[in-house]
């Protein structure tokens, strides 16, 4: 544990679980169809690995939980994601633009297999919040089923997100001062070049 | 200083235990009534004991009213089960699709209601030293609190990242695409300052012992009452014998 877990991860956390927060709230500001949640886990991903990178994504739905609970669920989607990603990440995904579009291509499905379960069985097919509820009331009134409405809602609103997430993540890191950089476990890795 | 209540004395990892049980217990009985009928007004009602109400009820009122219309809205009229009871237009009010609107918001309504309840009466920290207490690293305990603090305060931050940004003359309103064109220079500047903070901020957690191997002492100190210990057993217990009573004689009908 000791090994994952370095002051230095420590305190990045927070941080990207903050960071998770203010992008979802300044997707709705800019009243963007994205929820853009999620480039905080991915940053933890690329620099710490899987395992910080999943505690990030998971605390931060507890978080948003405090102040309304229906987020604590979707948990499992951040985690499944933070997974995905840093597993790639330890692999040296983020170092080159090609790898990073599949990183994304991977956060993307497993951001599907997850948060589609969960919006259809648990919430009866209500997603969070308006915006994709109500491209999904759409589908079912155009006479598709509860399923198909809810995927094809998702593809709508997942899609883009996570590859704009990644890909936030991919130049982010490319732009830390490396000195700050060496300091984070996946850190020396992008700084070699 | 305001004397605390009731809710508010109890030990934070009990009524946290508690809330998971009834909600738990809400899941596996599928029974809408449990929720609506006897969880959510009594929870409503242990806010007024404990003098919480107001801002509990408009906590529990902006989590639920859009998600529940929406949930009845598609549950009970746009996925037909069994038969109609009501229609107009497209919409088609089933019998069965009214019974899983019920059970589902009745399902999350528990959670809601109860968790909501727990985060209102407790303050983190002392939930932070109760959970510290039973196990959980310290670590675990920083990340949860440092987040909670982080988060208003980069707020501010990229609020003051974005008006400099608007002040160079990059747009906020507009289509989609100026839109979104405006989220990255609000966003990264944030985080990479944010990033470039952290080494300054382990030095200073480290020179105050961070990661010492040591036992810890805590300042705030907590101590839970005999009620404390036994109340979650005796709400287990209920809630299983509650299961039991529902399920027990359905098994007895098969055989």
């Amino acid at each position: 544990m000791k090994k994952h877990f370095t002051t230095m991860v420590l305190i990045l956390i927070p941080i990207a679980i903050a960071v998770n927060v203010i992008g979802g709230q300044l997707a709705s500001i800019l009243k963007l169809p994205m929820y853009l949640d999620m480039i905080g886990t991915i940053l933890v991903a690329a620099l710490a690995g899987p395992i910080p990178a999943m505690v990030a994504g998971g605390v931060t739905n507890l978080i948003l939980g405090i102040t309304s609970p229906t987020w604590i669920p979707y948990a499992i989607v951040q985690i499944a994601c933070g997974a995905v990603a840093g597993y790639a990440a330890q692999k040296g995904a983020f170092k080159s633009f090609k790898w990073t579009a599949l990183t994304a291509l991977g956060v993307w499905a497993a951001a599907l297999l997850t948060a589609v379960p969960i919006t259809t069985i648990l919430f009866g097919g209500i997603a969070g919040g308006g915006g994709g509820s109500v491209i999904t009331a759409f589908f079912l009134t155009t006479g598709q089923g509860l399923w198909q409405s809810v995927t094809t809602s998702a593809l709508i609103t997942e899609t883009l997100d996570k590859f704009i997430s990644t890909f936030i993540v991919f130049f982010i890191v490319k732009s830390i001062p490396v000195s700050t950089l060496v300091k984070f476990p996946l850190g020396p890795m992008y700084a070699e070049e | 200083m305001v004397k605390k209540r009731f809710i508010s004395r109890m030990y934070p990892l009990t009524k946290l235990i508690i809330a998971l049980t009834l909600g738990g217990t809400s899941i596996i009985v599928h029974q809408w009534q449990f929720g609506y009928l006897f969880i959510m007004p009594l929870m409503f009602l242990l806010a007024i004991l404990d003098g919480k109400f107001k801002s509990y009820f408009k906590k529990v009122f902006a989590a639920i009213v859009v998600f529940f219309l929406f949930i009845f809205l598609i549950q009970a009229f746009l996925v037909p089960v069994g038969a109609t009871i009501w229609q107009w237009e497209f919409l088609h009010l089933t019998v069965g699709g009214l019974d899983k609107a019920l059970n589902i918001t009745a399902t999350i309504g528990v959670f809601l209601t109860t968790l909501l309840l727990v985060f209102e009466t407790t303050n983190m920290s002392d939930l932070m030293v109760s959970l510290q207490k039973t196990g959980m690293p310290n670590g675990a305990a920083y990340v949860f609190l440092a987040s909670i603090q982080m988060i208003p305060e980069m707020n501010k931050r990229s609020k003051v990242i974005m008006q400099a940004q608007r002040a160079r003359g990059i747009e906020t309103e507009g289509n989609m695409w100026v839109r979104t064109k405006a989220f990255f220079p609000t966003l990264s500047p944030l985080i990479i300052s944010s990033i470039t903070d952290i080494g300054d901020k382990a030095a200073t957690l480290e020179a105050r012992a961070f990661s010492s191997s040591i036992p810890n002492t805590y300042y705030r100190d907590l101590n839970a009452s005999f009620f404390d210990k036994f109340s979650p057993i005796f709400v287990i217990l209920l809630c299983t014998l509650y299961t039991l009573w529902r399920y027990v004689p359905a098994i007895g009908g098969l055989l």
